[in-house]
């Protein structure tokens, strides 16, 4: 009996240990904002307030550090950009965006906390960035990812639809494909135009290579406008034999040149389980599927 | 780089008996004119070494294409394929098909069209680029647009006659076409120290591209015309006489008379152009 009840305290005590230091790791950031804020977004919010914009910011950066081209520059407020920096990204990809600055062109992706919405208002969606590739959030808090759109918002939603049919036809023909085996669900999104470009042209050079099962797409983002690309895919050979080509076709991915080059491509699993995952970073290019003239 | 007219002279008749017996003896095809387009290849990277370029198709239905051994001013001839979506590798010349290839681009080859895939920009990032070719001329004019592959000016200015076609044209950059007034033009390209003139025959109802490269023989400038279409208002009804598709591994059961026949269509278009396009000099093939 004595025994049970000197247990019971001590996972009371290492359970408060640990909740004390949780909310010392939580609050850093709170703090560290409250020190480098410039932008007049916390005024007025209260700590649970300031929480939950540190929690949401820290859960962008994660998720741009890990699904954004590497080779795409990110436009961000200084807090935004010390949060990016920290999960990874690298300075010179960042373009901090001071409060004088009048727009976000010259980058590939603007991180619109409140500062940014409020800096460059309805002109953000309007004008110069128009589609949301992930949001995180609600509220005050809420910090949308989205794709800047560099020749205007009527070029781009242009090129977004031009894109869009030629992924639906390029899909089609994938799914059509005899050397590509896929559940009806998969050969759907194909069809729908649902997956990215970069994604659709790799899987046809794979298939040439090897015959293969497509087992399933994914990289759909949280409050992501309607019509954003699906960026990755897990594909596995056509058969037990074929399962020993997924490393040589890890290689040929990891062999590509941007635009063809996947964020990551790794095999799961040996043997005949083995799968080959491979993501692509957004956003994903528009018109790679087109003729045009040279740059 | 002109043919002489006495080659023009047979060789246009004897086009003209190729497409009417291939036609007459062409059977139902399932790659009829409604369902194909056409793409040639080009290698305009000046300091790039030569590559050997495939085509996949995305249904897997067509074999990979396989052009070997293209080099810097090389241009194939427009070689025939079902519509559809193909990407586009690159291996360095003479890899085993097995070596791993760098994809560069996609092609969507629509019915009707025609393209040119060209390898462009320098060695360290050269890239294939897809160009729609335009196949008609409004009546009794010329088109004509420039591509701008020399390393060596990297600024050219292009005129022909006393009209510009190009001004301060970058590498690598290509124009859309513009109509100029037909007949013998002298083409001029002037670059910041070299320049380079040559007279072709933009005859009405042609379309021309004009290729500025450099003259790896004797240093300098170099103006190649390519032509995209002879006649206007009528597309070609075949993919010019490349020989590539009809070497091509059939179906069991499968004729042959359907590539004579859209070889034959072809061969006027591919005739008219022959003189200045260059060959692959390192032939074509389809891999099985």
């Amino acid at each position: 009996m004595f025994a049970v009840i000197a247990i019971a305290i001590a996972i009371v005590v290492v359970s408060a240990l640990f909740v004390g230091l949780s909310g010392r790791v939580q609050t850093n950031p709170v703090q560290a904002r409250s020190t480098h804020n410039g932008t007049g977004e916390s005024a007025g919010q209260g700590t649970s307030g300031l929480f939950a914009i540190a929690a949401v910011r820290r859960q962008t950066a994660v998720w741009v550090a890990r699904q954004v081209s590497q080779d795409a520059i990110v436009a961000c407020d200084p807090d935004m950009c010390n949060a990016l920096q920290t999960e990874g990204v690298a300075a010179q990809n960042l373009l901090t965006l001071q409060p004088s600055a009048s727009d976000p062109l010259g980058s590939d992706v603007v991180v619109a906390t409140a500062a940014v919405r409020s800096q460059f208002g309805s002109r953000l969606a309007s004008v110069y960035a128009p589609t949301v590739m992930a949001s995180f959030g609600a509220g005050k808090a809420r910090i949308d990812v989205r794709a800047v759109a560099p020749d205007g918002t009527a070029a781009y939603l242009a090129a977004v639809h031009s894109d869009q049919a030629a992924r639906q036809n390029a899909g089609a023909q994938l799914a059509d494909s005899a050397r590509i085996t896929m559940p009806a669900a998969v050969a759907r999104e194909l069809t729908a135009g649902q997956v990215d470009s970069r994604l659709l042209i790799t899987l046809a050079a794979l298939a040439a290579r090897n015959p293969m099962q497509l087992l399933g797409f994914g990289g759909a983002a949280p409050g992501a406008s309607r019509g954003i690309p699906l960026r990755s895919a897990d594909i596995a050979a056509a058969s037990n034999i074929g399962a020993t080509e997924l490393p040589l076709d890890l290689s040929f991915l990891q062999a590509q040149l941007p635009p063809y080059r996947p964020l990551l491509a790794r095999v799961v699993g040996t043997g005949g389980h083995a799968v080959l995952h491979i993501d692509f970073g957004a956003p994903s290019p528009l018109g790679l599927l087109g003729a045009r003239g040279i740059p | 780089m002109k043919l002489p007219r006495k080659a023009l002279g047979l060789a246009l008749p004897l086009a003209a008996f190729s497409l009417a017996a291939g036609l007459s003896l062409a059977a139902p095809s399932t790659a009829s004119a409604a369902s194909v387009g056409w793409v040639r290849c080009a290698h305009l990277s000046p300091n790039a070494p030569k590559v050997d370029v495939y085509l996949y198709s995305f249904n897997s239905k067509t074999p990979p294409m396989v052009l070997k051994g293209v080099g810097y001013g090389d241009v194939s001839e427009y070689m025939q394929f079902e519509a559809g979506t193909y990407t586009v590798a690159m291996r360095p010349a003479g890899a085993p098909s097995s070596t791993t290839p760098i994809v560069s681009t996609a092609i969507t080859v629509a019915p009707g069209a025609a393209y040119t895939v060209a390898g462009v920009g320098p060695a360290s990032g050269l890239r294939l680029q897809a160009m729609q070719d335009q196949l008609t001329t409004p009546p009794g004019q010329a088109l004509v647009r420039v591509i701008q592959a020399s390393l060596q000016e990297h600024k050219v200015t292009v005129t022909a006659g006393g009209q510009v076609l190009a001004q301060q044209l970058a590498f690598p950059s290509v124009t859309g076409y513009r109509a100029i007034s037909p007949g013998d033009q002298t083409v001029r390209v002037t670059g910041g120290s070299e320049k380079a003139s040559q007279t072709f025959d933009l005859s009405a109802d042609t379309i021309h591209t004009l290729v500025v490269l450099d003259n790896k023989t004797s240093g300098g400038l170099r103006i190649v015309s390519l032509v995209d279409a002879a006649g206007s208002h009528v597309l070609p009804v075949g993919g010019a006489a490349t020989g590539l598709g009809g070497t091509a591994p059939r179906a069991p059961g499968e004729s042959a008379l359907p590539w004579l026949a859209s070889i034959a269509g072809g061969a006027m278009l591919a005739l008219a152009g022959v003189a200045r396009l260059r060959w692959i000099r390192d032939g074509a093939a389809r891999v099985p």
